[in-house]
């Protein structure tokens, strides 16, 4: 650096002369930055002495060591950017990738294939015929009830598969080998209080047909009638003999998930058994793998393609003739078994009469053997002797008996005849089977952990273009100080034939290696920080084996290539804005800003009212327009990535309040098994808590829109003479508007109106939950399907306001239109034939008196769920959420740090000058510290202010990419969190003035007023 | 006794092993209300005296007595507060804020003094009465140089340090700011101290002090200053 300077330096006296009488008041650039030097005098030597190239190198590696504050600015901003771009896609990837190496080690299952008659070997051998098909293998299950912690709870005893599909995985204990031994899963033992080694005793469930269980489990099979082949089942008196984690649920037991909103999914324990033991040749599933899929990750559009695929071909190839083949068999089995039962029927009956008609024979020989006596007697019948009297009365008296006895045969057969023609109509009527083909998305465990981590994940992805934008303006700001600040020198290299590339590059590399080093710091972070705080929470709520840190080369690179691109790129505009002009002109001072009279000064009465520095304040913060839009812009930024991470968290606070306290009016909900319905009516209105009771139905259903997705829904059927009474247990009311207006709407408080919306006949109440996955508005055409029926074409009445759950309500009448055969399924009652199976209930006294009757009530044996909404209310988290909001905020606060900082720095360094000036009149420190503070400080302020809207703006774009089913995010924003975000972004001002004072301090009049340069 | 007493000063700046002696014993005087001229040869230690002078540096050994005050050993406060109360600068280069109208430019400055000239009134003294709105950026070089003269004046400083002020001013121009300066020294009995490289300029003082090598070469005391209009150069 000696050796280039020396050129301006022995020469300088005569240059400064000139420029400076050029420019006015002298440049600001040699001054506070050492980069340009001022050794003075010496060096005189140098200026030939070394080769140029090296001295260059020396000099530019000695202004780098210099530079490092605006160095490590770019450092920081890039590290965090890296981290937040790579950071929560890591976690999230690394999820999945455990997760999927998982089930391709359990061999989970890409395709099911269920029936409501189960299936049998031909299936299985069809299947297997299926191209695309791996492997394939016939499952059995029973649903049995099993006592756990005294209580009756239904269970799946599975067969353990003989394919290697679906296999468990053991934890601890040994796998079961033997009939009578059985593999529990941890969620099990914690809430029996059993061990392994211990024996448990199971009673099948004799499916009173629940909406649960329904398309679940084969029971449809029992019920044919005389069929020779058998359902399931499983030994009862069961030992357990090691503890296992089931691939598909791999909820955590031990985490906080139960008591989330998800847990009331997934109910039933499942116990695995070995094939030995097992009864039946019926298959409850067929499970399939399809070729390739393993290769792919399971949460991949590519995997989801792929199966999808196989199980389209499955339904069009296979299902209906197999459907049919099986009804026919079916039907074959019973008409076989029952025209055997009429055989023998037959037969007995004619033996019957055969005996009688012998018997008749018989008394007619007594009768004419008799009638030969009297006639030798030569007596009448009347007077005959006693003995003989008796006789004929004996033989008169079984006559009747023979004759009754006919008759009693002659209605028995007409009465057996009148049952095998009724039971020869139950064949006749036989429904087809049924086929459900799903893929992994219908595994309850996989789509949540799914939709949790993609949610998530979306929100890695917005975060970062943020990151982005004020990375490449920090960058820019930064090196267009940098480069000014240079311009003598830049001027004198261009003068001395530097080319323009060599000087440039001296810029660009210095970008660059802050951007690379800062970029690899961001990897570290982004793949080992922020996923290790991540997986802290993800093993919380899921138990995913072998979860373990994972770089992605590919997005890592492009991650550093994006920030190397902006940042660099930021510089070259920089670098190319100077290095255009001439070298002459380069070497002359850049003329400074020119004041200008503010729109404030205007405003006379104001103006005219602030104090001295105030006006100076104003104006300084007008002067310069790049930098107030750079820190009012990267402020506001800031704040609203601080705001918009608040906003989420508060967001998601107030769902379960909103959901369970507000829309849902009601304070229970009961469910029963049809069979069970009345009783529990009964015994909820004889406890006498309640002070109003509603019945409704509720079932499984799914609802798909006109582009075919499919979601699974919850069918809520309200009987036509309460309609009216909905909307007591419910707030039916039209969604919130979203975006800006809806926020300024609820700024004015009941400004909204709260529409409400009535549900009729001419359409399906829609949850805005549900509605929005499916992107379904009033009026739109969807296929309602109601739990085992053929999908119905309906309309959309109306959308309506809910966060959480996807409940769809549909009218009575509806319903049985929609759904007629509704009807012939029950076999005995025409008159009501839709059970009601739930009850929504008003409770009495307080919440936890509430919470304490609806817990005392679910023990009751009929009653199969019974959820408090203030039970629900309390127990309503989203921890997932709130730990990548909380590293959101974080990150955001970072970044406002070095944003302010590089601000306050760039701001200090262009204007020494001003404030050597100002220590020379007289200016205390303190002064010198208010006259730049306080120009940041409104900066900042405005920047705030700007930001608090903006947040609140960005978490509802945000909020829209978190597209989760069943949930839909309503942004709510607490005051607190306006506040908090202020105070923060304030505090962080403070903080970098803190920093700044010192350089301020650091000033040195003497040296910096000394020359032009 | 001499308003400003420059008693053996030393003053070295310490460059790496060795160090650069500025001032070498450096040794004068000038009386109040006086206008005194500094000459020398460039790295003199002209520039040197007059920062320690002004309290903007503090002398390595010697004293430095500003009307019956020791300044040498004040610290880093009272350094500010005798700059705020005591002295007005004049540099080469103008240092206005770019930012600030002429007139706010001197109002920097009076605002933080307790006893000091009306700023416009000031103005007006050194001829930009009707310029007052104008920012640095509408002036010319001399007018800039005006404006700066009135800053370091309108404080009412007891000492009024001139640093080369018409270096990157043109003949006329730099003729005019001595002239101005000579009026304030003699209307308003201010003490005037002015570093030149111009030794033609020497008639202007009451007295020429000479540096050389970081020492005082002569003192010559000039009974009769010439007024500027009659000095040709
Ligand atoms: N901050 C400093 N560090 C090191 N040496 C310095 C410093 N300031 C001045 N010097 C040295 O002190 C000596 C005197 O400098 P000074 O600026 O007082 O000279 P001057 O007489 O004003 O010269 P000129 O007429 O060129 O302005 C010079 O040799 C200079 O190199
Ligand atoms: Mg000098």
């Amino acid at each position: 650096m000696d050796g280039m300077r020396s050129v301006v330096g022995g020469t300088g006296r005569p240059m400064e002369r000139t420029a400076g009488g050029k420019a006015g008041i002298g440049g600001v650039a040699g001054a506070a930055v050492p980069m340009s030097g001022r050794d003075p005098g010496k060096g005189h030597g140098g200026r030939w002495g070394r080769p140029a190239g090296s001295a260059f190198l020396v000099a530019t590696l000695r202004s780098w060591l210099q530079s490092w504050k605006p160095f490590l600015s770019i450092l920081v901003i890039s590290m965090l950017g890296v981290a937040v771009l790579t950071g929560i896609y890591a976690g999230c990837r690394d999820t999945f990738l455990a997760a999927d190496r998982f089930f391709d080690a359990q061999g989970l299952h890409d395709v099911q294939v269920l029936s409501t008659m189960g299936l049998d070997d031909d299936d299985v051998e069809a299947l297997k015929q299926v191209p695309g098909v791996r492997a394939v293998q016939a499952d059995r299950s029973q649903s049995v009830l099993v006592e756990v912690d005294g209580k009756q709870r239904s269970a799946v005893i599975r067969e353990i598969g003989t394919q290697g599909i679906d296999r468990p995985s053991l934890q601890s204990g040994s796998m079961p080998a033997k009939a009578g031994e059985v593999a529990v899963t941890e969620r099990f033992l914690k809430d029996s209080g059993l061990r392994i080694g211990d024996e448990i005793d199971v009673t099948a469930d004799d499916g009173t047909d629940d909406a649960e269980t329904r398309d679940g489990t084969a029971d449809g099979t029992e019920s044919v009638g005389g069929g020779t082949e058998a359902a399931p089942s499983f030994p009862t008196h069961l030992r357990i003999t090691g503890v296992v984690l089931d691939p598909s649920d791999l909820t955590n037991p031990n985490g906080y998930s139960r008591s989330s909103f998800r847990s009331s999914a997934s109910d039933d324990y499942v116990l695995f058994a070995p094939s030995d033991g097992v009864i039946g040749d019926v298959y409850t599933s067929v499970s399939l793998l399809v070729d390739g899929a393993e290769a792919l990750e399971s949460f991949s559009q590519d995997y989801n393609d792929l199966t999808s695929s196989v199980a389209k071909r499955i339904e069009s190839q296979v299902q209906s003739t197999r459907e049919q083949a099986r009804l026919d068999s079916l039907k074959a089995d019973a008409q076989e078994a029952l025209d055997d039962a009429r055989k023998d029927t037959d037969t007995q009956f004619d033996q019957a009469a055969q005996a009688l008609a012998d018997q008749q024979a018989q008394l007619d020989d007594q009768r004419a053997q008799l009638d030969a006596q009297l006639t030798q007697l030569g007596l009448a019948e009347a007077n005959a002797p006693p003995q003989l009297q008796a006789a004929i009365q004996q033989l008169e008296t079984a006559q009747t008996k023979l004759d009754d006895a006919s008759e009693d045969l002659a209605a028995k057969r007409k009465d057996a005849a009148g049952e095998f023609a009724k039971q020869q109509q139950e064949i006749d009527d036989l429904a087809t089977p049924r086929w459900y083909v799903q893929t992994r998305s219908a595994i309850g465990g996989f789509s949540s952990l799914k939709s949790d981590i993609s949610s998530i994940e979306s929100l890695g992805k917005a975060f970062p273009v943020l990151f982005l934008i004020v990375a490449v303006m920090m960058s820019l700001t930064t090196m267009s100080r940098l480069v000014e600040e240079d311009r003598g020198l830049v001027g004198t290299y261009l003068g001395l034939g530097y080319g323009r590339v060599t000087i440039a590059l001296r810029y660009v590399l210095f970008a660059l290696l802050g951007c690379l080093i800062g970029g690899g710091l961001g990897l570290l972070v982004g793949f080992l920080g922020i996923p290790a705080f991540l997986l802290v929470v993800i093993k919380g709520l899921y138990v995913i084996p072998d979860l373990r840190f994972e770089y992605d080369w590919l997005v890592g690179s492009l991650g550093v290539l994006l920030f190397v691109g902006g940042v660099v790129g930021a510089t070259l505009v920089a670098v190319v804005r100077e290095l255009r002009q001439m070298p002459a002109s380069l070497m002359r001072p850049k003329s400074p800003k020119p004041g200008a009279r503010i729109l404030l000064e205007h405003v006379r009465p104001l103006w005219k009212r602030m104090t001295f520095l105030n006006k100076v304040t104003a104006r300084n913060i007008f002067r310069f327009k790049s930098r107030l839009i750079m820190t009012v812009g990267g402020v506001a930024g800031c704040t609203a990535l601080i705001v918009c991470g608040l906003a989420i968290n508060d967001t998601v606070a107030v769902l379960g309040e909103q959901q369970f306290g507000q829309i849902n009016q009601y304070d229970m909900m009961a469910v029963s098994n049809d069979g069970d319905a009345k009783t529990m009516r009964e015994r909820i209105v004889s406890d006498g808590q309640t002070t109003a009771i509603m019945d409704v139905r509720v079932e499984n259903g799914e609802l798909t829109n006109a582009s075919g997705h499919g979601e699974s829904i919850q069918l809520v059927v309200v009987p036509e003479r309460q309609l009216g009474e909905l909307d007591e247990m419910l707030r039916v009311e039209a969604p919130r508007s979203e975006g800006l207006i809806g926020w300024a709407a609820s700024l004015f408080g009941s400004g909204r109106q709260d529409k409400t919306i009535a549900l009729d006949d001419s359409g399906i109440i829609v949850a805005q939950s549900a509605a929005k996955t499916l992107g379904i508005d009033s009026g739109d055409r969807v296929s309602l399907k109601a739990d085992g029926f053929v999908p119905a074409t309906t309309q959309v009445h109306a959308v309506m306001r809910n966060l959480l759950g996807s409940q769809v309500y549909i009218s009575e009448d509806l319903y049985r239109q929609l759904f007629p055969d509704s009807s012939s399924g029950d076999a005995d009652a025409d008159t009501s034939a839709i059970t009601w199976n739930a009850v929504y209930a008003k409770l009495k006294g307080d919440s936890t008196h509430q919470r304490h009757y609806v817990a005392q009530l679910e023990e009751d044996g009929t009653v199969m769920t019974a959820v408090s909404c203030a039970q629900q209310m309390e127990d309503f988290k989203f921890d997932l959420m709130g730990a990548v909001v909380a590293l959101i905020v974080t990150l955001a606060g970072a970044l406002a740090l070095v944003v302010l900082f590089t601000l306050a720095h760039t701001n200090v360094s262009e204007r020494i000058r001003e404030m050597a000036t100002l220590k020379v009149l007289g200016f205390y420190d303190r002064e010198v510290h208010r006259y730049i503070d306080r120009e940041m400080m409104v900066m900042t302020l405005m920047g705030t202010v700007i930001g608090l809207p903006l947040g609140r703006w960005l978490a509802s774009l945000l909020t829209g990419v978190l597209n989760m089913p069943s949930m839909y995010f309503e942004v709510t924003v607490s005051p607190w969190s306006y506040v908090a975000a202020a105070v923060a972004t304030l505090a962080f001002a403070v903080l970098v003035q803190l920093f700044v004072n010192p350089v301020l301090d650091r000033i040195d009049p003497v040296s910096s007023l000394k020359s032009v340069e | 006794m001499a308003y400003i007493a420059f008693e053996d000063v030393v003053k070295e700046y310490p460059s790496g092993s060795t160090s650069i002696r500025a001032l070498d014993g450096a040794d004068f005087k000038a009386g109040e209300g006086e206008l005194s001229v500094i000459l020398g040869q460039s790295g003199a230690g002209k520039t040197t005296a007059l920062n320690i002078l002004g309290g903007m540096d503090t002398a390595t050994s010697g004293h430095v007595v500003v009307g019956g005050r020791d300044i040498t050993h004040l610290d880093r406060h009272d350094l500010i507060t005798y700059r705020r109360n005591d002295i007005g600068f004049v540099f080469q280069f103008y240092n206005l804020i770019p930012n600030l109208t002429a007139l706010e430019n001197v109002e920097l400055a009076s605002q933080i003094c307790a006893d000091h000239f009306d700023p416009a009134e000031t103005l007006r003294k050194v001829g930009l009465g009707d310029r007052l709105g104008n920012f640095p950026a509408q002036l010319s070089g001399g007018e800039q140089q005006r404006v700066s003269i009135a800053r370091a004046v309108a404080k009412k400083p007891k000492l009024l340090l001139c640093d080369e002020p018409t270096g990157a001013l043109d003949y006329e121009t730099g003729r005019e700011v001595l002239q101005l300066l000579q009026d304030i020294c003699r209307d308003e009995g201010m003490t005037v101290l002015i570093v030149t490289h111009n030794a033609a300029l020497a008639p202007m003082a009451h007295k020429v002090i000479r540096f050389r090598s970081g020492r005082v070469g002569s003192q010559d005391i000039n009974p009769n200053p010439t007024p500027i209009a009659d000095i040709e150069w």
